[in-house]
């Protein structure tokens, strides 16, 4: 016999289980997104002035942008942004049960849209990099609670002419705010009545009317204001279009989001019977269960995603030993081409490049994305930067401004770039927009010293470093399409520079396996330096036996020439054995070693 | 029944004089607010103050410039640390405005009235500061308000900082008596899926926009001309030219339109602070008959690259730029050319056209720069025939990129050169555009920061001098800083444009009027495998 429960008790249950849900949320979201969401900050923009409040609103659904960049910006601080994201969850759950009348046996179905648009943030990959709207996930989230708000009020009227002219007035008046949301509450007000009231005369015409309402004020709204956009898309503006195509799979929970309301009508429909027993009180619990369950398991885990987060988000502060830590962390696993340039930009920033480039993984990892990315879609604005090229890291924020939106990220580095080629009003109008968003004020303060004081900048570490990468003289026309392409390439031919772009030189002949560039520039860099970083010694022992002549031992590590004689028997023992075999037992002992780079990595494609 | 008199209450009660008083309260405080609010409107100068020397800092620089007695409010904001600002604006023969605080916005009928009323007279702006109690003055700005009006209205494309990628684009159209714009065309209309709609090159007859045209490329490609007011969309390239028409100009009379063929590259300097390089692998002439969409060509000599065609007032003479260079034939032509991108050098050339059997004459060499070893591009006649505007480069044609760009004119009488240094920056000066009297330069200037194109206008007397030029106002004086785009090709227009967006939609979007080319003049010549033009 099951056991009948008192109210009280099911309803501090159900609350317990919110709770517990938010709880296991915030928790979730702090430990394994908060790079997400600090990113995403990054790589959008809001300006509470009217200028950015006016193009905002030359689509329709200009309001729900509006609101969701200004949501967006609170992930600066990660633990903020979490929370007023999971208040707004709440907010949804509180409009669900009281717009559909949610009974307290079906109190865990009040939870499917939180979790829906949880996953529609965890679910996020790369795709994040290239989407226009970065605000895209939070659109659902207003929107959704703008759909809510639209249903609640019309709940509260009786069916008629009141039913009818709210309908009206609410497309007529919220379709320049709302868009496309205002369409689907409509839709879900004529369901609502047919389902709830009965398929009757007045249910079905307030239904039919109101997808008159549905096809016809858009499109009168084109004739009037929008006629400068695209009629055939008209009922579709405030959705974000763009992804509509190969990005598809990340619209699966708007998708399922939006047919949710089907699913609480049925429940409203169908009256409980009886008491509240213990049995339905299991099942909200595996419900919630699932809900947990299904945020874990269905969200984005690709380690290197998550690598690479950190290692932007660690960029920003200039904080190299962080990024190395990352490194050291994930050693065993296999990279993207843009984890790898990371890195190694973090071992030139600490003088280790030369030491250690070659101890980490090696790989070219696919960037496993709902949509085609490739490292200069992603990073071209940062390491053309930290590479010193300058003008190319400032077309690549350029031209992924245009295709995604300016964000905080690229005028960051616009004005840096703008510093460094002597273009100060230019760099202050960056810094001036800058300061005016709430979190990036301070950065654009100092910068704005810099602008108005040349001299402090060039005492900046930051200066130094960027500044010794630029000491080269332009050559002939490079084509910067390819951001690893372009630098390795640059950097391997460089006939003079500094010492700085002396070991990037070196570095990138390693890379590449040139051994000509390699060894003409060894003996520069000698002569230049006191130390023999440890792949340099590597490469010269390798590259002089491929090219048979002899090294003065002398200038190298005992050690390490130890370590060679062992390596050489080493390969003279596997002779004769299959490829694979050889490379497995080379890299368990040499695979710190630029020599199991040179004859075990092979086939690196850049990406 | 009670005699008329005054009546004394009998004692009121308590609630009457809560009433009482209440009601008093409340008009105590309704009076009250509406006294402070009057006053506090109530904007005057301070009649004690201190004489400043140094000039404000006021932005945009609407300072010493001559002005049209129809031009928007000149918006402006002042860029000085104080607590409290009021800006008098007035003419000689009085009005005045006066506005408190920094920024100085201006109602536009008011503005209008001033302006009016003293036309052909002085403008004097005096802002007053208020810093640590203390009120101060800066010597008065003076401006001039010419005779002259100003064409109403403007056009341009609005669009990033054109690298590769494009997205949103728009052509627009601009009332510059007020602060009215309205988009004549925008990209957005037929997004297509993968790819976006490139537009570009829009010219006018004449200044009237009952003939006017502009291209669009990618998806729905083609050229949207309108004739006497009807749209017609029609696709100028054909199998033996270089490429599609390019850039425009309208015969002032007839129905044609002379256009440039063009194949271009595009490549990026690493270091350079002028980022970007654009020139032509190749380019021509052809001019196409608007109502048989015949095709004839001008030039094409495949050493020598011609473009920028602009036609006199009177359409006698077919002004372009062109430059002469020869391939070795050893390399691709664009690593030839992009190795020595800084030894083209542009000339003016201008060709006498016989209207009524459209032939045209001679070559004749109205500037040749390649002499001083620069590059001029862009030929605009003055609407009075007398003068000849065009941009000055280093070399190569697209100046937008040449921060040694600047706009020069030619008397085409007396042959005398004028550099126009109350015109120019040490930034970049291009594309210009003369108003239909011939009184109002209108041209880009990237002068601001050295990144984004922004439009100005500049006064030009009978006399032929040049005044020092404005930027062109907003409504918002810190709009400029914030937007992310640059204007491209403005044009002075008399009237607007009527047909709307929706109907240049439609014609895009419908099939194109293919024209031919008359004679087979360019036979063997085939078209470049990759159109690329800007």
């Amino acid at each position: 016999m099951t056991k009948e429960l008192s109210r009280n008790f099911i309803q501090r249950l159900n609350i317990s289980g919110s709770i517990l849900f938010y709880a296991f949320i915030f928790l979730f979201l702090v430990k394994y997104k908060t790079s997400l969401f600090f990113r995403l900050q990054e790589l959008s923009l809001f300006l509470p002035t009217s200028s950015f409040r006016i193009s905002c609103m030359e689509e329709p659904g200009g309001f729900i942008f509006y609101i969701a960049a200004f949501f967006l910006q609170f992930f600066y601080y990660p633990w903020l942004g979490i929370t007023l994201f999971i208040f707004l969850l709440v907010v949804i759950q509180y409009l669900v049960i009281k717009v559909f009348a949610l009974n307290d046996r079906y109190y865990s179905f009040s939870l499917l849209p939180a979790t829906l648009l949880v996953l529609s943030f965890t679910r996020l990959d790369y795709v994040m990099y290239v989407m226009p709207e970065k605000q895209l996930i939070y659109f659902w989230v207003t929107g959704f609670i703008s759909l809510l708000l639209l249903l609640f009020f019309y709940r509260s009227l009786r069916l008629g002419t009141g039913k009818l002219l709210y309908i009206f007035f609410s497309l007529a008046i919220f379709f320049p705010f709302l868009g496309t949301y205002v369409l689907i509450a409509v839709l879900w007000m004529g369901i609502y009545e047919v389902l709830i009231s009965g398929i009757c005369r007045q249910s079905l015409f307030l239904f039919f009317t109101g997808l008159l309402f549905v096809g016809g004020i858009p499109v009168a709204y084109f004739y009037i204001l929008y006629e400068t956009l695209d009629l055939n898309r008209i009922w579709l503006y405030g959705l974000s279009l763009w992804s509509f195509g190969d990005g598809w799979q990340m619209w699966i929970p708007f998708f399922l989001l939006m047919i949710l309301p089907f699913l609480y009508l049925l429940f409203y429909r169908k009256k409980p019977i009886g008491k509240y027993s213990s049995k339905q009180c299991i099942g909200n619990g595996l419900l919630l269960v699932g809900c947990i369950t299904g945020i874990v398991l269905f969200s984005f885990r690709d380690k290197n995603f998550h690598i690479q987060l950190e290692m932007e988000n660690a960029l920003v502060n200039r904080n190299f030993d962080r990024i190395l830590e990352i490194a050291d962390n994930n050693k065993e696993n296999t990279p993207t081409r843009l984890i790898i340039l990371y890195r190694n930009i973090a071992l030139h920033r600490n003088k280790l490049l030369l030491d250690k480039m070659f101890t980490y993984s090696h790989g070219a990892e696919s960037y496993f994305s709902s949509v085609p990315v490739n490292a200069t879609l992603i990073g071209s604005p940062a390491v053309f930067y930290y590479y010193g090229r300058l003008n190319f890291s400032y077309r690549w924020c350029m031209e992924l401004s245009v295709s995604c939106g300016m964000n905080v990220d690229y005028l960051k580095y616009m004005v840096k770039n703008a510093l460094f080629n002597n273009e100060p009003e230019l760099a202050l109008k960056y810094v001036r927009i800058l300061e005016k968003t709430f979190f990036h004020k301070k950065w654009a303060e100092k910068y704005r010293i810099f602008i108005e004081n040349p001299d402090l900048f060039r005492e900046e570490d930051e200066f130094r470093e960027i500044y010794a990468l630029t000491l080269y003289h332009e050559g002939t026309w490079e084509n910067s399409n390819n951001v690893e392409s372009c630098i390795m390439s640059f950097y391997r031919k460089l006939p003079s520079g500094t010492k700085s772009m002396l070991e990037l030189s070196l570095a990138s002949a390693m890379t590449t396996k040139d051994i000509k560039a390699f060894m003409s520039k060894l003996g520069v860099y000698l002569t230049q330096n006191q130390s023999f970083p440890v792949h340099l010694q590597e490469a010269a022992l390798l590259f002089s036996k491929l090219e048979g002549y002899e090294v003065n031992r002398e200038y190298f590590n005992p050690l390490l020439l130890e370590k060679y004689e062992r390596y050489l028997q080493r390969m003279h023992g596997l002779k004769g054995s299959p490829e694979e075999i050889i490379a497995q037992h080379i890299k368990n002992e040499f695979g710190d070693t630029y020599w199991y780079y040179y004859f075990f990595i092979k086939g690196m494609t850049t990406s | 029944m009670k005699k008329p008199g005054i009546y004394f209450q009998e004692k009121a009660s308590a609630t009457d004089i809560c009433n009482i008083s209440v009601k008093t309260g409340i008009y105590f405080v309704f009076s009250f607010f509406l006294l402070f609010s009057f006053f506090s409107c109530q904007v005057d100068t301070p009649a004690i103050y201190e004489e400043l020397k140094e000039k404000p800092v006021i932005y945009p620089d609407y300072q010493e410039i001559v002005i049209p007695y129809n031009i928007a409010p000149l918006n402006f904001m002042i860029r000085e640390e104080g607590t409290d600002y009021i800006t008098r604006i007035s003419g000689e023969r009085g009005e005045d405005l006066l506005i408190r605080g920094k920024k100085v916005n201006l109602k536009t009928k008011d503005w209008h009235t001033l302006l009016e009323h003293n036309r052909g007279a002085h403008l004097f702006i005096e802002i007053f500061l208020k810093k640590n109690q203390h009120w101060y003055k800066y010597p008065v700005i003076r401006n001039r308000i010419a005779e002259e009006p100003i064409d109403e209205y403007i056009s341009y494309r609005l669009i990033a900082p054109l690298y590769v990628t494009f997205k949103e684009m728009s052509i627009r159209q601009r009332n510059i008596t007020d602060f009215d714009e309205r988009v004549i065309y925008s990209n957005k209309a037929v997004a297509g899926k993968n790819e976006q709609q490139c537009i570009n090159c829009h010219a006018y007859q004449n200044y009237k926009t009952g003939n006017m045209q502009f291209h669009a490329r990618q998806v729905h490609p083609g050229t949207v001309i309108v004739t006497d007011g009807v749209p017609e969309k029609v696709n100028i390239r054909t199998q033996n030219l270089i490429s599609g028409g390019v850039y425009p100009a309208w015969h002032p009379t007839e129905k044609l339109i002379a256009y440039s063929v063009n194949n271009t590259g595009q490549l990026f300097h690493a270091k350079e602070s002028q980022k970007v390089e654009v020139f032509d692998l190749e380019s021509d002439l052809i001019l196409l008959d608007v109502k048989t969409k015949e095709i004839f060509v001008i030039q094409d000599d495949p050493d020598s690259f011609e473009t920028f065609p602009a036609w006199s007032p009177d359409g006698s003479f077919l002004y372009y730029s062109s430059a002469w260079y020869k391939t070795s034939g050893k390399a691709p032509r664009l690593t030839e050319i992009g190795t020595n991108y800084q030894s083209l050098f542009y000339d003016l050339i201008r060709l006498p056209f016989n209207k009524q059997n459209r032939t045209f004459g001679k070559p004749d060499t109205v500037f040749k720069a390649s002499e001083i070893a620069k590059s001029a591009t862009l030929p605009r006649i003055s609407p009075d025939g007398k003068y000849l505007l065009f941009t000055l480069a280093d070399y190569g044609t697209f100046h937008i990129w040449h921060k040694s760009s600047d706009l020069m004119l030619l008397d085409l009488e007396t042959k005398k050169l004028d550099s126009l240094e109350i015109i120019n920056s040490p930034d970049v000066e291009s594309y210009h555009s003369w108003s239909s009297n011939g009184r109002w330069i209108l041209f880009s200037s990237r002068r601001e920061d050295g990144s984004y194109t922004r439009l100005y206008i500049s006064y030009f007397d009978k006399e032929g001098n040049a005044y020092k030029p404005f930027i062109l106002p907003q409504k918002d004086p810190e709009f400029y800083g914030q937007l992310f785009k640059s204007y491209n090709i403005p044009e002075f227009m008399s009237e607007p444009v009527t047909l709307s967006a929706r109907d240049f939609a439609n014609i895009l979007k419908g099939n194109s009027i293919q024209a031919t080319l008359k004679d087979n003049y360019l036979q063997g010549k085939t078209a470049a495998e990759n159109e690329n033009f800007y």
